[in-house]
């Protein structure tokens, strides 16, 4: 059994699909880690990614073109994050319940948008991304194959983790939005406004989070559905407690969960001896688990969700 | 006195005695009105195969009924009582059709309205009896069919289905799908995934990968997601499920489909006699679908794609098709739970 497992091809799939599944998550687990390490306790992830999704499939359905579904996409994310803006930084309203009513409203208002459009929906047909094989580098053995034959949002995704890092520590904007997080009064000792940039930060967070939604639809599907999200943007929430708001280890948490829900999608394929409900249910209880392993370490922001924000 | 009495006597006789015919012989109904209420959209297939069926058979005018027919949102729990409660008081309609897993909402209110012909669907059920009528909708037959298709057609000799919840009308057409393949093949290699989801477009899409990874070529598909079959469009074939979604990938050959007509026509029948004739409701406790034979089930065309397979896979499909029409192919029916072998 474990041979079967093991065979090349197979032991293949598992990390092509590791990456395939994170890919949504790094997209939304960056735009959150921004949000979030500039203070904002912003819970409307999964409203977010739904709300992306819905927008890239009703744009191409409606176009057939991918660039302007992807492109409509981060702008509807972006906008969400410029409500989410205006309910946390202008009026102020508490951040837990500004998300989850956020989440609400997405659901709603695509459910609504969806069943009442539901004759050209269902009848949409799209390409969405097919994978591009990187010259040369798609022909290594083995590693060509798991990293160089993805779909382009993959290897954005790869490549927005290193420009993240040196983005939040290497530079002068980077530095302010961590102090953001972390006491904003000192911002605002030194002149610099906050708020604009607490708009800035959550508008573009947003966006990031609106490609990872949009994924789901453009990038693994051929239609749309209500919650398609299907909670993936809490399991983004918990990558980030989990990885204790650093960037690596968000990044660590998400590509767990991605490993585990690819083992769970060939278990059943070779019969492990394992229940598969087990397997499926792997990434929640990893997710729960990590949360009660660092509970006493938490580099949580220390002005996270707080509502004395500054102007 | 005598004669004036016996006049009288006679007259009340005459009327007693023709009073049932009186009865018995009021207007047929002209008129059904009915309520459904769906779990989850017309967007899903068992929810949009049943709704257009319902179109159907109101453009039909059984018994010359004019139906009307009003739709809930998909609900679900609580609501879905509240939401039959509603209808039911209204007295605006005749029937309660609640298209899903409704039986424990159903039991607290068929008692209350024992004039009102209650219907409920699939599996997860529990028979009511009474005015309960409980309808099932099974595929496995066409499921079979294309499987014996599937047999000849593969040439990695894997077989593979993804599946949405482990349910009885879920096995079933799976179970049946592998077993027409092995009856043409019995070497053939089966993979079987449940995603754990009526609906996760994004994770079926996944665990259709990981089965064309372990070599299977045909695909029997029950997770409303084709895009794998277009990224592997030189090695895959699919087969869809419960509607013809042929459209949706140029790699779709065909798909078993469920046709709600008899099960609706029958159970307006039902209703139409308690109402005309006074027939007392008798709901079913037993499983009960209309079969292949009997319109509640087919097999989708091929709309001109035959050439996905080869030549000896439609012939073998015809073969099996004609036997099963002519009543020499009795097909099996397995609701345990598939498992890869």
């Amino acid at each position: 059994m474990m041979d079967a497992l093991l065979d090349n091809a197979l032991l293949i799939s598992v990390f092509v699909t590791m990456l395939r599944s994170a890919t949504p998550l790094l997209l939304s687990s960056i735009g959150e880690l921004a949000i979030q390490r500039a203070g904002i306790w912003n819970l409307g992830v999964e409203g977010t990614m739904l709300s992306a999704a819905f927008a890239a499939y009703a744009v191409v359905v409606a176009t057939g073109s991918l660039p302007l579904a992807t492109v409509a996409a981060v702008l509807v994310g972006a906008l969400v994050g410029a409500l989410t803006s205006m309910l946390t930084v202008a009026l102020k309203l508490d951040q837990f319940v500004t998300g989850l009513a956020i989440n609400l409203v997405a659901s709603g208002l695509t459910l609504y948008l969806f069943r009442s459009n539901h004759a050209v929906f269902s009848a949409g047909n799209f390409t969405g991304f097919a994978p591009v094989a990187v010259p040369f580098l798609a022909d290594i053995p083995v590693i060509g194959r798991i990293f160089f034959q993805q779909r382009l949002p993959t290897y954005l995704a790869l490549a927005l983790i290193p420009l993240a890092w040196f983005f939040l520590h290497r530079t002068r904007q980077g530095l302010e939005l961590r102090v953001l997080g972390e006491n904003p009064k000192v911002l605002q000792t030194r002149g610099i406004a906050v708020a604009p940039r607490l708009w800035l930060i959550i508008v573009a967070g947003s966006g990031l989070t609106g490609l990872g939604g949009a994924f789901l639809v453009l990038g693994l599907s051929d239609r749309f559905i209500p919650e398609i999200t299907a909670g993936r943007g809490w399991l983004v929430v918990v990558a980030l407690v989990a990885g204790n708001w650093s960037l690596f280890g968000t990044i660590t948490a998400v590509f767990a969960f991605a490993a585990l829900q690819a083992i769970a999608s060939h278990a059943q394929v070779l019969n492990l001896p394992v229940p598969y409900q087990f397997l499926l249910a792997l990434p929640y209880i990893a997710s729960l688990a990590t949360l009660m392993i660092f509970r006493s370490r938490s580099g949580q922001p220390a002005h996270l969700g707080l509502r004395d924000i500054g102007k | 006195m005598q004669i004036r009495l016996k006049w009288k006597a006679f007259i009340a006789a005459f009327l007693f005695s023709t009073a049932p015919v009186t009865l018995a012989q009021a207007d047929p109904p002209k008129q059904l009105r009915i309520a459904v209420i769906i779990g989850n959209g017309p967007e899903s297939a068992w929810d949009g195969t049943f709704l257009e069926a319902l179109e159907r058979v109101k453009k039909a005018k059984p018994h010359d009924l004019t139906i009307t027919t009003k739709v809930s949102d998909p609900l679900w729990g609580n609501d879905v009582e509240s939401a039959m409660r509603l209808y039911a008081q209204s007295g605006q309609f005749d029937i309660i059709w609640g298209h899903s897993t409704y039986s424990d909402q159903i039991a607290q209110l068929k008692d209350e309205f024992p004039d009102l012909m209650f219907v409920m669907t699939g599996s997860g059920n529990a028979p009511l009896g009474g005015n309960v009528y409980w309808n099932y909708k099974r595929v496995h037959e066409p499921a079979y069919l294309l499987g014996v298709l599937a047999g000849h057609a593969t040439t990695s000799g894997v077989v593979g289905s993804v599946g949405t919840l482990p349910a009885d009308d879920v096995n079933d057409e799976i179970n049946a799908f592998f077993a027409g393949a092995r009856s043409v093949n019995p070497g053939i290699v089966t993979k079987v995934a449940f995603i754990q989801s009526w609906y996760d477009p994004a994770k079926a899409a996944e665990y259709m990968n990981s089965q064309i990874a372990a070599g299977v070529d045909v695909m029997f598909s029950l997770v409303d997601n084709f895009s794998p079959c277009d990224e592997h469009k030189e090695t895959v074939v699919c087969i869809g499920n419960f509607r013809d979604d042929w459209q949706r990938s140029p790699r779709i050959l065909s798909a078993p489909l469920a046709l709600w007509d008899p099960d609706i026509e029958r159970l307006v029948d039902v209703w139409y006699d308690h109402e005309a004739n006074g027939t007392p409701y008798a709901g079913n406790t037993q499983m009960l679908w209309s079969t292949m034979a009997e319109g509640g089930a087919a097999v989708a065309s091929f709309h001109g794609r035959e050439s996905l397979v080869p030549a000896k896979a439609i012939a073998a499909f015809e073969a099996a098709k004609a036997a099963y029409d002519a009543g020499k192919l009795q097909i099996p029916l397995d609701v345990s739970l598939p498992v890869s072998k």
